[in-house]
C-alpha cells in the first residue's frame, strides 16, 4: 500500500471566470523510502500539490490520502495533529525563527506537542547530529550559512521522525555546491533512515543525481512519472 | 502546547521587541496606578468617615442652630447712563457690582433660640434629652501654687481669654481624657476642670505641674465684648482687658483635661464643639454663669438627642419647620458620603479612561505583532500548531504584559500611596491642628489581587481579536508572506 495515494485530485483558485484550475484531476502513488521528484514550470501546480500534501490547503476534489489520514476528512485540529506527526517540511526560505539557536528551532515541533525539555533536547542534538551540525548547535541563524541553516531547518521537520518528509524547493537558495550537500543529506536520510521524501525542484540534474523517481507535472496534471534509479 | 511552553514563547516574543514592550506595558502600569490609587484613596476617605463616627448614637443627634434669613432681594445693577465712551460705562458698571450693587443678599440670624423655644425643642417628640451648649470667654486667674516660701498668695493669671464650654457631668468620653483629679460629679457643682494646653500657657508645662493645681482655686472674670456672638467669632467683639469686670466667679479645680489624641473614640458633635475649650464647666453651672451677663436670654446652639435615628429625622423635620437651622451628623455623613461616592465615580472614570488608553496600546501592539509575525504563525501552523495554540500564544503574550504592568502598577500605588498617607497626614494636621492617625490610602489584599486581576483580564480582553486573526491565519498565505 502507498504511503501517498492522489486520486483524481482537484484544486481550484477564484471564482467565475477569474477561476484558475491549479490541480486538474492528479493521480499519483508514492511508496514507502521511495525519493519522487517532483517537476514543471512555475503554475504547473508543484505548489499546490505540495500544500495538499502538508495538510496546509485542502483539495475541492478527490481523494488525498497520506499514512492512512484521508485528509479531505479531517477536521482542522485533525489537520494539526497531521502536520505534527506524519509530515516533516522544509522550505525554500528555512524559517528559521530568529534570536532562536540551531537547537531551539529544531525543539520547536516537540514543544508544540508537549515532549518533556530533557528529551526535547536530547532528540534535537540527535536531529543536529544527523544533519552534520552537532557543533553549531548552539548558533543563531544568522551566524549560519545558507546550507548551514537549511540544515537546521531539515534536522527539524526530521526530530519527530515523521514518515513523510516534504521538501520545498530546498535548494532554490544555495549556490550549486552546497545544493548537493543538502542533497546529499536527504539521500543519506533515505538510504539510512528509511525516510520516504517528496521533492519539488527545478532543477532537473539534481533530481536525476538523487531521487528515486521523477514526476513532471503541466498544467494542473501528472504527464510523466519515470524511475530514475534502482 | 505546554502552558509552560506557552509562557517561554511568549515571553522570548515580549522581548524580542523590548521598546514596544516598555511602551506598552507602561500604559498598563499608568492606567493600573490611577485605578488602584484612587480606589484606595475612596477606600481610606470611607474609613475615616466612619472611624469619625464611633458609635450610633452619634446619628441620633441633631444640632439646632440659629435660623438664618434672607435680608433684601436680589438687586439690580443700576443702569450707567449719560454721555460717555463704553469702556468707561463698562468701568462703571463693574464698579457698581464690586461694591455689592445687584449681588446676592445679605443672610443674617432672624431665628434665635430663646429660653420658650429651648423648652419647645426639649418637648419634642422622639427626643430623648436635650442640651443646650454654653460657651463664654473668661479672663482666667489661679491661686498661685508657689514653692512654699511665699507668704502671701499670688495669683497666676492666663495671657489670653479662656473658652469656656459646659459639659454633662455624664459624658463618655471626657472622664477618660483627665490628666489629673476628677470630672464633675453633678450640673451644678461649683467645679472646673481645665484643658492643658491653658495651663501650658500659664506656665505650668509639666504633667506633675499641672495636677498639683488639683483643688486650687480659678478665678473668672467677666468682661464685656467677651461673651455672645464674640464667643464664636473672636476678634469681632474683642473684650477690653482693662475694663472692670461685668462679675467674677471663683470655682474650685476639680481635673486636668488633656487632648484627644488619634484615633481615640470621640463624640463628634462635642469634638467640633469643644475643639478650641480651655475650660469645662459643669453644664448647670456654665449656664448659669452665662445668664449673669445682661441682655442674654436662651443659648446660642443646642444638641438634641432623639431616640431613635428614625426619631432623628422627624426631629429634624420639626426643627426646621420652626425656621431653625439643622446639622446633624447623619445628615453631614450622608452628604459626605454621597460627595465622596460622586467624586469616586468621577475619578475612576478618569481612570478607567486611562485604562482603556493602555488597552487599546495593548491591541495596537498585538495588531502589529501578528502582522509582523505572520511567517512566524504559518511556520507554527505548518509545524502542527493549532488554532486554540496560535490564540493562545498572543493571549499569553498579552496577559503577561498585562500582569507586568500591574505588578508595576500595583506596586507603586503601594509606594505612592505610602508617601501620600505621610504627606497627608502631615498636612491635614497643620490644616486642622488634631492629630490624625487614620490612613487615607488603604490597600486591602482584594485591592491589590483585584488590580493584578484586572490587568490581567484588560491585557486578555485587548488581546482577543489580534488573537483570533492570529489563528485564522492562513498558513499557505502566511509562509509566502513577505
Amino acid at each position: 500500500m502507498p504511503l501517498v495515494e492522489l486520486r483524481g485530485v482537484l484544486k481550484r483558485y477564484g471564482r467565475g471566470t477569474a477561476a484558475v484550475t491549479a490541480l486538474a484531476g492528479v493521480d499519483l502513488d508514492v511508496l514507502a523510502g521511495e525519493f519522487v521528484a517532483v517537476l514543471g514550470r512555475s503554475g504547473s501546480g508543484k505548489s499546490t500539490l505540495m500544500n495538499l500534501l502538508a495538510g496546509l490547503d485542502r483539495a475541492d476534489g478527490g481523494t488525498v490520502r497520506v499514512a492512512g489520514d484521508d485528509l479531505g476528512a479531517l477536521t482542522p485540529a485533525g489537520l494539526a495533529r497531521y502536520r505534527a506527526t506524519k509530515i516533516g517540511i522544509v522550505f525554500q526560505s528555512y524559517h528559521l525563527l530568529p534570536g532562536r539557536s540551531a537547537t531551539q528551532n529544531v525543539e520547536l515541533p516537540l514543544a508544540l506537542d508537549g515532549t518533556p525539555v530533557s528529551e526535547r533536547r536530547r532528540l534535537a542534538e540527535e536531529a543536529l547530529d544527523a544533519v552534520g551540525l552537532a557543533e553549531r548547535r548552539d548558533h543563531a541563524p544568522s551566524e549560519l550559512s545558507g546550507g548551514e541553516q537549511q540544515r537546521v531547518a531539515i534536522a527539524r521537520a526530521l526530530v519527530r521522525k515523521p514518515p513523510l518528509l516534504l521538501c520545498d524547493e530546498p535548494t532554490g537558495n544555495l549556490d550549486s555546491a552546497t545544493a548537493g550537500e543538502v542533497m546529499e543529506i536527504l539521500a543519506r536520510l533515505r538510504r539510512e533512515r528509511g525516510a520516504t521524501v517528496v521533492m519539488i525542484t527545478h532543477e532537473a540534474d539534481l533530481a536525476d543525481r538523487y531521487a528515486s523517481r521523477r514526476v513532471t507535472m503541466k498544467d494542473g496534471r501528472v504527464v510523466a512519472s519515470e524511475a530514475v534509479r534502482a | 502546547m505546554k502552558t509552560g511552553d506557552l509562557l517561554r514563547e511568549s515571553v522570548h516574543a515580549l522581548l524580542a521587541n523590548r521598546s514596544r514592550m516598555v511602551l506598552t506595558g507602561g500604559g498598563v502600569t499608568v492606567g493600573t496606578l490611577a485605578l488602584a490609587l484612587i480606589l484606595s484613596l475612596a477606600l481610606g476617605l470611607d474609613g475615616v468617615i466612619d472611624s469619625l463616627l464611633t458609635s450610633d448614637e452619634q446619628l441620633r443627634h441633631v444640632m439646632v442652630m440659629p435660623g438664618f434669613g434672607t435680608v433684601g432681594k436680589m438687586g439690580s445693577v443700576p443702569e450707567v447712563k449719560g454721555e460717555m465712551d463704553d469702556v468707561k460705562r463698562a468701568r462703571l458698571k463693574r464698579t457698581f457690582l464690586k461694591r455689592g450693587y445687584g449681588g446676592p443678599p445679605f443672610q443674617i440670624p432672624i431665628r434665635m433660640i430663646d429660653a420658650a423655644t429651648e423648652r419647645d425643642l426639649a418637648a419634642l417628640p422622639g427626643v430623648e434629652s436635650a442640651r443646650a451648649f454654653v460657651q463664654d470667654r473668661y479672663g482666667v486667674e489661679i491661686e498661685s501654687v508657689g514653692n512654699g516660701s511665699e507668704t502671701v498668695p499670688t495669683l497666676s493669671r492666663a495671657p489670653r481669654e479662656a473658652l469656656s464650654i459646659g459639659a454633662p457631668a455624664q459624658h463618655e468620653h471626657y472622664p477618660k481624657r483627665l490628666l489629673a483629679g476628677r470630672w464633675f460629679t453633678s450640673d451644678d457643682e461649683r467645679a472646673v476642670v481645665v484643658h492643658e494646653l491653658l495651663l501650658y500657657e500659664m506656665g505650668f508645662t509639666s504633667d506633675a505641674a499641672q495636677s498639683a493645681l488639683i483643688g486650687r482655686t480659678m478665678r473668672l472674670s467677666a468682661r464685656a465684648g467677651g461673651g455672645g456672638l464674640a464667643a464664636f467669632l473672636p476678634g469681632l467683639t474683642a473684650p477690653k482687658p482693662d475694663a472692670p469686670p461685668l462679675f467674677t466667679e471663683d470655682l474650685e479645680i476639680v481635673g486636668v483635661l488633656r487632648e484627644r489624641f488619634g484615633s481615640e473614640s470621640a463624640a463628634f458633635v462635642d469634638e467640633v464643639w469643644a475643639m478650641q475649650a480651655d475650660l469645662f464647666l459643669p453644664q448647670t453651672t456654665a449656664r448659669a454663669l452665662v445668664d449673669r451677663r445682661p441682655g442674654r436670654e436662651g443659648p446660642r446652639s443646642m444638641l438634641l438627642v432623639a431616640k431613635t435615628t428614625e426619631d432623628a429625622a422627624r426631629v429634624e423635620e420639626a426643627v426646621a419647620a420652626r425656621g431653625l437651622q439643622v446639622r446633624s451628623v447623619r445628615e453631614a455623613f450622608d452628604g459626605i458620603k454621597k460627595w465622596l461616592k460622586g467624586a469616586t465615580i468621577v475619578a475612576g472614570f478618569l481612570a478607567f479612561v486611562a485604562v482603556f488608553v493602555a488597552a487599546l496600546g495593548i491591541v495596537n501592539t498585538m495588531v502589529m505583532s501578528v502582522l509582523e509575525r505572520t511567517r512566524e504563525i504559518g511556520l507554527l501552523k505548518a509545524l502542527g500548531a493549532t488554532d486554540r495554540d496560535v490564540a493562545a500564544l498572543f493571549l499569553a503574550e498579552s496577559a503577561i504584559l498585562g500582569l507586568a504592568g500591574g505588578v508595576l502598577g500595583i506596586g507603586l500605588s503601594v509606594g505612592l500611596g505610602a508617601i501620600g498617607n505621610q504627606q497627608g497626614r502631615q498636612l491635614i494636621e497643620k490644616a486642622t491642628m488634631m492629630p490624625f492617625e487614620a490612613t487615607l490610602f488603604v490597600f486591602p489584599w482584594w485591592l491589590l489581587g483585584g488590580g493584578l486581576a484586572f490587568s490581567v483580564g484588560v491585557g486578555l480582553i485587548a488581546a482577543l481579536v489580534p488573537a483570533l486573526r492570529a489563528a485564522r491565519v492562513d498558513p499557505v498565505v502566511a509562509l509566502r508572506h513577505e
